[in-house]
């Protein structure tokens, strides 16, 4: 089973990876604020993922941490987008 | 056995919401519709693989936390896409205006 959740591990990091080119690729504050987004999410998958295939508990505190901090990103980059137009 | 099945299965799923909400955030033409991929993949790629996961847990703390962190994930992405949105569409009404 650990076999199967590593090769899954792997498939993430590889989405990963292209989410990454994705932000390079992107001209767009937006668009490259989704693909973060996207990174987020996909840090946290591989967490849970590895954090069973560890056996190791504060993995997932590292998860919770994750999804606030991805969250806070799009908070802090709308809110001085919104301060320098208005 | 059947456990295992049933996890592999799910985790499939996941992996493939997650690379199609990639498919999408790279081929969709107008970021409200690469908004709408990545909202699924987030929410559903995420929840699916989380799932898989939870038939490989040692106890039941560990599942609890696992459900936590997903719900946890679906109020930030919510959070995420309604700021995206709102930002979008505000610069959108500006151009508009200028133009």
């Amino acid at each position: 089973m650990n076999t199967v959740l590593l090769a899954v591990v792997v498939v993430l990091a590889l989405v990963l990876l292209i989410s990454l080119l994705i932000i390079l690729s992107r001209a767009r504050l937006t668009d490259r604020l989704l693909a973060v987004q996207l990174l987020g999410t996909l840090g946290v998958a591989i967490l849970l993922v590895l954090a069973v295939v560890m056996q190791q508990r504060a993995f997932l505190d590292t998860a919770l941490i994750l999804v606030l901090l991805a969250v806070l990103v799009t908070a802090v980059f709308t809110h001085r987008q919104r301060g320098g137009k208005s | 056995m059947i456990l295992d099945a049933l996890s592999v299965l799910l985790l499939v799923l996941g992996l493939f919401f997650f690379v199609s909400g990639l498919l999408g955030l790279w081929r969709f033409p107008d970021t409200f519709a690469r908004l709408h991929a990545l909202t699924k993949a987030d929410n559903l790629g995420l929840g699916l693989v989380m799932t898989g996961l939870l038939f490989q847990v040692p106890d039941v703390l560990w599942a609890i936390k696992f459900v936590l962190v997903w719900l946890l994930a679906l109020v930030a992405s919510a959070v995420n896409a309604h700021l995206i949105a709102v930002s979008l569409h505000r610069q959108q009404e500006g151009h508009d205006e200028s133009a």
